[in-house]
């Protein structure tokens, strides 16, 4: 599935949210993740055609 | 948080897709906060966090009728939520909200985040008073400049903090503020409480409080902190859906801070094991009242002024203007 996380896209297989955020090296403290437009929860499940964001929202400063 | 009595329940799961499903309502949800077990849906997560917010209010008295609060704005997520919950509030308690927002100069950065500032004050009717780090002291930018330049000064953070500290104080009491309302967040609060552990420095930790601090002083505005107890993920969460338009940016200073090593720790730490932030700000708050006291014991000198500005000192020169003193001779 396409995951765009900021200005970059990506290509991987996940099939949940934990998936995700583990293979992009992220905390679920760190970031908020949109599926096909609504947020949801580390442990929602995935498909194939689901369109995934990732928006880091921790930072310094 | 009310974690003894969640605890006890276990997250529902149904449906044939074996999705999630929030746990008052069996909506889709938006959120599992693991440290209650417990999923909830947009609607019932901006409930539990407005009802939270108000909470910390209440029990730490945060707010009274008839106060002045400047709400410390910088456009970000925080502080941003933060006046959006106090506008809120305002309609059951009556009081006067005001804005100050600092710009420290850091170009690419503030610059992105003022305009939001004043944006959603517009739009809450909110008076806002900009200040700036340059028209007193110099910008972020130009004293990490000098920095690289003279390889003489201290971190970043040091100056910022001081600086916004010192500035948001003088705002507060040019617009008439007794109290300043800071987004301080959970995640701030137990970094905050590890940082002077690590570092040896009891003593700030007596300082720190959700609501002034023990330094008893008129130059002194006492500072509100009512996200303490919310996480800071959470925050971010309420404003995305509340479709605030807040830019997520890294401060280009900030990996200089040993805050952040700090905030790597710790989430860490909260992944593995649920509750933890809301376990040191626990153990901050059962600690504070005898540290206080030991603090007061000790503090020894009184508040005098500084004399170079006036405001609040324990010694000859306050903070800020020693520090400024020091880019001064750096230049």
């Amino acid at each position: 599935m396409e995951i765009s996380v900021g200005s970059s896209k990506l290509s991987l297989e996940a099939k949940t949210i934990s998936e995700v955020l583990s293979s992009l090296g992220l905390s679920r403290e760190e970031a908020l993740v949109r599926v096909n437009g609504s947020v949801r929860p580390e442990d929602w499940k995935l498909s194939p055609s689901d369109s995934v964001e990732v928006i880091k929202v921790v930072f310094g400063g | 948080m009310d974690g003894k009595q969640i605890l006890q329940e276990q997250p529902k799961i149904a449906n044939q897709f074996q999705q999630p499903i929030c746990s008052q309502c069996n909506s889709p949800p938006v959120v599992y906060l693991s440290y209650a077990q417990r999923h909830f849906c947009k609607k019932h997560f901006l409930l539990s966090f407005e009802r939270r917010v108000k909470r910390t209010i209440r029990d730490f008295s945060l707010l009274s009728k008839g106060d002045t609060v400047a709400v410390g704005l910088s456009g970000g997520k925080d502080s941003t939520v933060l006046l959006h919950m106090l506008c809120k509030i305002r309609h059951s308690l009556p009081f006067e909200i005001k804005a100050i927002a600092i710009d420290e100069g850091i170009a690419s950065y503030r610059t992105n985040t003022i305009p939001v500032a004043e944006t959603e004050c517009k739009r809450l009717a909110v008076p806002l008073t900009i200040l700036r780090f340059d028209s007193k002291f110099s910008s972020m930018d130009s004293i990490m400049r000098l920095k690289a330049h003279s390889g003489k000064l201290k971190g970043s953070c040091t100056y910022c903090g001081v600086f916004r500290r010192y500035l948001l104080n003088r705002g507060c009491k040019q617009v008439g503020a007794n109290k300043l309302a800071i987004g301080h967040n959970l995640d701030d609060i137990a970094q905050t409480v590890l940082m002077n552990i690590m570092r040896n420095e009891p003593y700030r930790l007596a300082r720190f409080s959700l609501n002034g601090g023990i330094a008893q002083d008129e130059g002194f505005v006492p500072r509100i902190k009512p996200l303490a107890q919310i996480p800071e993920r959470e925050v971010a969460l309420y404003a995305a859906l509340q479709g605030m338009p807040i830019h997520y940016q890294e401060c280009p200073y900030a990996h200089e801070a040993f805050r952040q090593h700090v905030r790597t720790l710790l989430n860490q730490t909260e992944e593995k094991y649920p509750g933890t932030k809301q376990r040191v700000f626990n153990s901050y708050l059962a600690l504070q009242t005898s540290l206080a006291k030991g603090a007061k014991l000790d503090a020894g000198s009184p508040v005098s002024k500084c004399s170079e500005c006036n405001e609040p000192s324990s010694g000859e020169l306050c903070m800020a203007c020693l520090l400024a003193s020091e880019i001064k001779q750096a230049l």
